[in-house]
């Protein structure tokens, strides 16, 4: 069995035409530098990838970031897959011999000025019918004209090499679609280009990021929505990924082909201006959570009750089974235990870092910090309940309901503090500690709480629930999710460690040694495809989703899935000209891909029976994307009364209202668009002198600044680790532990 | 192990792990180094709630497999890093310290299982189970034994039971005769060029609407067999077409050549009949040792692969020279009406593995005989595509139709090694010329002709299967190209196969479709749809069946067969199922138990333990009859004419057991089967006057 890894693969826009580098394949990791044919270049050990230096290339221009895609092979020998190489023994559709090649087919296209315009949660669950589209003077057949469709092309790991998504049409000649010639401020002509590597890996190119309007004349080019601005295009794509493997079989002396189980798929995104800091939840946590609830991949931690100590196996596949386990009583292991430093403190860890990506957290007392008399001290929150003296042990009965802890176990600590015994049991020093964070934690069904403000005896009366993040929607009255709230496993995990249920592996010894926790995510490659597919997916945007960054809502819908982290592509599209098979009996693969099996032009519509096609994943995000880029910094988010985004005192002319509300400036997701931060601001005698600085200086958040960021989004600088201040050193000595760079 | 050895104690135990944990400080969840605290201790103790000693089986001691106990172990989980210790939920044992050897984890595990005895007292260990009591014996006398019906007798024909279609590699010999009939009756229709039923008007329906290379291949063909399946039923009813699963190991699909080729009972053979009136009508007369050899080879069956094969042997070994290939030759044209008198499912015009100069399919054609192995792989195919083909804008060969398929049809078609020949060539005969096999020579016209295959065959001008025909020298088989292929007999159990591993491939795909399913299918008025299921089409797919009739009469307090040979390749299956056919509704809810060879079982035989017990089905029953006279009669097979009520409430019904693990316990000891069936009312004592059904069978399935 051959499969393509990851099974969604991230690329990143740039205006650089030469430079590239390869997508990071850990959390919060940097971008690995590679050469001019995508071959990454590896440290002196030969293994470890060497991070990228600079994210823009000689003339100051943004580099692009490549996906890289390679085939991993899984079979008895290695049933969690090992990479395939040229030269390797292969085999399939009855046929065996010896890799030769490896042909790789990619059809990437862009649908968002023939989608629906992004309106907050619209669309979720399906559009009503007669729902205007962008673009709606445009109709009919004219409407194809909306899709910017290069055709697919194909590349292999001898002969050719490298393949254009351009308004040639490539070698097949096939009779593409673009946007007219003459877009303000700048034309679109390619949406990318594709190439093999040494090894026969592919690595995939977005576009330069050039955005577009198809209107002239006085006032023009202009946007008017954060969103949606009719008239634009952008280079973003997304679509499918396909290989061939071609082997040379001995016993009949002929090449023989066959394909890999199921296609990848390749999404563009713009650029991460801060690559080492991880989104409060990321593309992969937002997935891990779908599948394990949805799908069943981890029936050990959330499955049907009295089923954890023998996990039931439910193939992915098999519809009537999945179906038959979610009508059960399904629930989440309590006698799971999290680890501390490999579960809990990843998540903890991460809004501290935001403090160094805008003024709000700056400017404050830190209630993140991670320093030792901090909220956040990884030293206290770690320490498991000592367990010396045995205790009775109340024993949670498995049907228990997932009990809120907020409730009685914060109650019960005000009850102790305030009578005459003990508020603190000895064995158990930091409980209080651990209960605080995760009784301030929004649950799911709190998405439009701002804080818990009804009961006067809870300890986090009056405090805002965390994360204080922008939700789904906070900006219109039609089913508003005003915060972010963690992803259901998340809480699960935290709210076992807040009730003592974790393992410290410093405690059992688990940890290699030199482990900081302030350098707290994995760094070693991924060894299996299944770890690549969830590392890449970490550095992406998992909420929230108004419409994100690189891919919005669609990614949470489970019909859109094939397998856990792999798309359901409409293979009728995504495959190559010929079958295999087909391949086999005129001995040879047609390179040049002709496509004449593409009877219809891409859909205008979604068909998730049939699977997606090109350009169906970022079709749901703004148009042009600079537009929604620089506006997700903050969001005065009206709190007056949960349900409702948007008063209007003056219909009622009504004082009270008016002097009752409130708002509350929100961030969004200061990972993805940063708002200010350290840069240096001179050099005396090697020291640095570092300036707090807004970040996109000159932008204004207003639809006119979101036509600037049309051209000025390159000249932004990269947020990176200070390298005067290397090293995983103690949150007390960090004050400047991000710089942004390369500003030009 | 001998018996009484002493297991190790707890003080080995202890520095086994003292050793490996080193000077690890993991705290085990509060537990500490839990092993040092004596055996009790050990027993008791829990990381995380995981129980490193699981408690002792209950139940008989005598009946839990050993090393039950260990293996059920957090400890012995731990030390081996299986799940929960497999570094999900925890890291392997010990944390910290270094890693127990695989020996020394044997040795926990065997003090564990010895009950986890400390130093002061040893656990001596029961090694050999006692014998179990003797089964109680009944009487069989009065219990009739049942027999496998005459082979070739087809179950039944009611509503609702699918016929089989076997393997032919396991029919017997009336079985296979009873095919061959079926076939000779078609060819016979060939007088009435008229009938569509006859053989080549069944042949050209190929030649004229055949579908390859694209998704309509697979139901084009499963509704082609169909009604030629029908058409010899016209003749022979219940007649199934048996399927040729060419990469059973008797083919050695590795080096096809040196295998069986093709399935026996197609092979060229003489009946006796027909080698006597051979002989007699030879010109020149035969000498006697050459008549001798003749008729021998009738008496021994001989079998040959081809025409060529036969030929020489005559020449060559018998000595009888007058012959040539000349398709004009007297002499040859009795010979290939001898043969072809002798078996109909035999084809002159199939040369199967036979290339040109003697090379092989790998080096003349490039196309390598299918292996199971390769036929796993198709399996594995996950779309409609890649497997059977692609849709009207995507004209794609599926790999089904591309290996197995294309390549059993150059498989046995092959080359005639005597076109165009003054003489036989035989290898090592009289009349060789000594040339040398040159492999390679015509690669390049015969890949042409490979992948034009339409344009090789010469149909002008042929009168198929006249006799003209069958006595020319064409240089390919018919099977070689899709216009002639179906005149060949071996076309049809190829294709049955060919369906056979689509309707595989189906129940694991049950999404998996063709694009176009509301294709019409010519010649036929069904649609792609139509051809999905093979339910409606009648029939299933069964290895080998043997079906036991008992009849409806009288109802049996216990079946016991009588031994059924089993063939000896037919043993190796996936699946083995006992069937109850047509049971009528019974008053009573009982069990049937079934037991494999141990014919005296009975309602106190046990079942727990009991390598010969199969399985069971409970049957709900139906209550005393509340109607009137008549309503609860078993209905018959068809209902009559024009009544259009609802399926009758008391319709006998299968019921189907799964014996797999029993069968295969069963043949481990050779010899044939035995069925015994036990039926077992609510008191767990034998019902006598019980259960009917109209008779039992056994398939073994793929």
């Amino acid at each position: 069995m051959y499969r393509i890894h990851p099974g969604i693969g991230i690329a990143r826009l740039g205006n650089s035409e030469t430079d590239f580098y390869l997508a990071p394949e850990t959390p919060a990791a940097l971008p690995q530098a590679c050469d001019s044919f995508g071959n990454p270049l590896y440290g002196p050990d030969g293994v470890a990838p060497v991070p990228v230096k600079t994210f823009k290339d000689s003339q100051g221009r943004v580099k692009r970031q490549g996906a890289r895609f390679q085939i991993v092979v899984y079979d008895e020998s290695s049933p969690e897959g090992r990479p395939l190489a040229i030269g390797d023994p292969v085999e399939g559709g009855g046929n065996h011999g010896v890799l030769v090649d490896i042909q790789w087919r990619v059809y990437v296209a862009n649908k968002k000025a023939s989608w629906y315009p992004f309106s907050e949660l619209k669309g979720e669950h399906g559009y009503a019918p007669d729902s205007p589209r962008r673009n709606s003077d445009i109709t009919g057949q004219d409407r194809d004209l909306l899709i910017i469709d290069p055709g697919p092309r194909s590349v292999n790991a001898i002969t050719d090499r490298r393949a254009h998504f351009d308004r040639s049409g490539g070698p097949g000649a096939y009779a593409t679609t673009f946007p007219p010639k003459g877009l303000q401020p700048f034309d679109i002509d390619t949406l990318g280009e594709m190439m093999t590597d040494d090894k026969g890996r592919l690595v995939v190119l977005g576009g330069y990021g050039r955005s577009g309007m198809d209107v002239s004349g006085f006032g023009e080019p202009k946007i008017e929505d954060y969103a949606n601005t009719d008239g634009w295009y952008d280079d973003i794509s997304d679509g499918p990924v396909m290989a061939r493997l071609v082997m040379y079989s001995e016993q009949v002396g002929q090449n023989r082909y066959v394909d890999v189980e199921f296609p990848a798929w390749v999404v563009v995104g713009y650029p991460r201006f801060a690559p080492q800091i991880l989104d409060m939840i990321t593309m992969d946590e937002m997935l891990h959570d779908l599948y394990v609830r949805r799908f069943a991949t981890e029936t050990g931690i959330y499955g049907i009750l009295g089923t954890f100590d023998d996990p039931q196996q439910i193939p992915f596949r098999d519809e009537v089974a999945l179906r038959h386990w979610q009508a059960g009583r399904l629930a989440w292991n309590r006698n799971y235990r999290p680890w501390f430093y490999r579960d809990i403190w990843p998540i903890l860890f991460r809004p501290d870092e935001f403090r160094y990506l805008n003024d709000i957290l700056q400017q404050s007392n830190y209630p993140h910090d991670q320093a030792q008399r901090g909220t956040f001290d990884p030293n206290k929150l770690s320490q498991t309940p000592r367990r010396g003296a045995p205790r009775p042990e109340v024993e949670t009965p498995p049907e228990a309901a997932l009990r809120d802890a907020s409730q009685g176990e914060a109650v019960v600590q005000v009850a102790l503090a305030t009578g005459p015994a003990r508020h603190v049991e000895p064995e158990d020093p930091y409980g209080p500690m651990r209960r605080f964070l995760f009784d301030l934690l929004r649950r799911a069904g709190e998405a439009n709480s701002f804080q818990v403000q009804d009961r006067a005896s809870s300890r986090i009366h009056s405090l805002p629930l965390m994360p204080l993040l922008c939700g789904d929607n906070p900006l219109t009255n039609e089913t508003p999710s005003k915060f972010l709230h963690l992803t259901e496993y998340q809480l699960f995990i935290l709210g076992q460690w807040a009730r003592g249920w974790f393992i410290n592996e410093k405690e059992e010894g688990w940890l290699p040694a030199g482990y900081s926790p302030f350098e707290p995510y994995p760094t070693p490659p991924p060894k299996t495809g299944h770890e690549l597919d969830r590392g890449v997916l970490s550095n992406v945007l998992g909420g929230a989703f108004c419409p994100g960054a690189e891919i919005g809502w669609v990614m949470r819908n489970p019909s859109i899935y094939w397998a856990p982290y792999r798309i359901n592509a409409d293979r009728s599209i995504s495959d190559f000209l010929q079958s295999a098979a087909q391949a086999n009996q005129f001995q040879g693969s047609v390179i040049a891909d002709y496509t004449f099996s593409v009877q219809s032009p891409l859909s205008q519509d979604n068909d998730f029976e049939a699977g997606l096609q090109p350009g169906d994943l970022t079709k749901y995000m703004a148009l042009p994307w600079q537009s929604d880029f620089n506006e997700c910094t903050t969001q005065p988010i009206n709190i007056t009364y949960a349900d409702w985004n948007n008063l209007w005192p003056g219909s009622d002319n009504d004082k009270r209202l008016r002097l009752d509300e409130r708002t509350w400036t929100t961030l969004w997701w200061p990972a993805h668009r940063p708002l200010q931060s350290f840069e240096i601001a001179s050099i005396d005698n090697g020291q640095p002198n570092y300036v707090w600085a807004t970040w996109s200086r000159g932008v204004p958040q207003t639809p006119a600044g979101d036509l600037k960021m049309v051209t000025e989004w390159s000249r932004l600088g990269f947020i990176v680790r200070n390298p005067y201040q290397p090293g995983a050193k103690s949150a007390d000595d960090l004050t400047y532990k991000y710089i942004s760079v390369e500003r030009s | 192990m001998d018996t009484g050895a002493l297991t190790i104690a707890y003080a080995r135990v202890k520095a086994i792990l003292d050793e490996a944990a080193g000077d690890s400080s993991a705290d085990y969840g509060g537990a500490g180094r839990f092993w040092t605290r004596g055996a009790r201790a050990l027993e008791e103790a829990e990381i995380f709630g995981v129980k490193m000693v699981a408690p002792p089986a209950t139940g008989h001691a005598c009946c839990a497999p050993v090393r039950t106990r260990s293996a059920a172990s957090g400890l012995i989980k731990g030390l081996r890093g299986e799940a929960p210790f497999d570094g999900d939920r925890f890291p392997a044992l010990p944390w910290g310290g270094r890693t127990v050897s695989p020996s020394d984890i044997d040795h926990i595990a065997e003090w564990i299982d010895a009950g986890c005895p400390d130093e002061t007292t040893s656990v001596p260990v029961e090694l050999s189970p006692g014998e179990p009591a003797p089964p109680v014996r009944v009487r069989t006398s009065q219990i009739a034994e049942f027999a496998v019906a005459v082979e070739g007798y087809s179950p039944t024909s009611q509503v609702g039971e699918p016929r089989r279609r076997m393997n032919i590699d396991f029919m017997g010999e009336a079985q296979l005769d009873r095919l061959r009939r079926g076939f000779r009756q078609l060819y016979a229709l060939n007088r009435w060029p008229e009938d569509r039923r006859s053989y080549n008007n069944q042949a050209l329906i190929h030649q004229n609407h055949c579908q390859h290379g694209w998704e309509r291949f697979l139901p084009w063909h499963r509704a082609y067999l169909y009604e030629f399946e029908q058409n010899l039923q016209d003749f022979e009813p219940g007649l199934m077409l048996p399927y040729w699963d060419f990469t059973m190991p008797e083919y050695r699909p590795e080096e096809p050549d040196k295998g069986c080729i093709i399935p026996k009972s197609m092979k060229a053979y003489l009946t006796e009949e027909a080698a006597e009136t051979l002989v007699a009508a030879l010109d020149p007369a035969p000498t006697a040792d050459q008549k001798k050899a003749v008729l021998a080879l009738a008496r021994e069956r001989t079998y040959f692969t081809s025409q060529h094969h036969f030929f020489c042997h005559l020449v060559t070994t018998i000595g009888y020279g007058a012959v040539t290939p000349d398709p004009k030759n007297a002499n040859r044209q009795r010979l290939i009406d001898a043969l072809l008198e002798s078996n109909a499912l035999w084809y002159p015009l199939r040369y199967p593995a036979e290339y040109a100069g003697g090379g092989t399919i790998n080096q003349v054609i490039h196309y390598h005989y299918p292996s199971a192995d390769d036929i796993t792989q198709i399996l594995s195919l996950n779309n409609f595509r890649d497997f059977g083909g692609g849709n009207i804008y995507d004209a794609a060969f599926g790999f089904l139709d591309q290996n197995p398929h294309n390549t059993m049809h150059i498989w046995t078609g092959g080359q005639n090694p005597d076109a165009g020949l003054a003489a036989y060539v035989c290898k090592d005969g009289p009349t060789a010329t000594g040339t040398t096999p040159q492999p390679e020579a015509d690669t390049a016209r015969l890949r042409a002709l490979t992948i034009r295959r339409n344009d090789a065959a010469q149909v002008g001008g042929r009168r198929f299967h006249a006799r003209s025909d069958l006595y020319s020298q064409p240089g390919l088989g018919d099977m070689f190209s899709n216009l002639t292929a179906s005149y060949d007999p071996v076309f049809w159990p190829i294709h049955v196969n060919i369906d056979r591993i689509w309707w595989e491939w189906q129940k694991l795909n049950p999404n998996a479709l063709p694009a176009d399913l509301d294709a019409v299918l010519s010649p036929w008025n069904c649609t792609i749809r139509d051809t999905l299921d093979i339910a409606p089409f009648g029939y299933e797919y069964v290895r080998s069946s043997h079906f036991m009739p008992v009849g409806l009469e009288a109802p049996v307090s216990r079946f016991v067969s009588q031994p059924i040979a089993v063939p000896e390749a037919g043993r190796n299956f996936k699946r083995a199922e006992i069937r109850l056919h047509q049971v009528p509704q019974l008053m009573r809810s009982c069990f049937v138990r079934a037991f494999l060879n141990d014919p005296g079982a009975n309602a106190s035989t046990a079942i727990k333990g009991n390598p010969h017990y199969g399985g069971y089905i409970s049957i709900f029953g139906h209550g005393a009859c509340y109607g009137g006279p008549g309503h609860c009669d078993i209905p018959p097979a068809q209902p009559r004419r024009f009544d259009q009520r609802p399926r009758s409430h008391n319709t006998p019904r299968n019921h189907r057991i799964d014996v797999t693990a029993a069968a295969k316990r069963a043949f481990e000891g050779g010899g044939p089967l035995q069925i015994t069936l036990v039926v077992i009312g609510g008191d767990y004592q034998e019902e006598s006057e019980l259960l009917k059904l109209e008779g039992v069978s056994i398939s073994f399935m793929d």
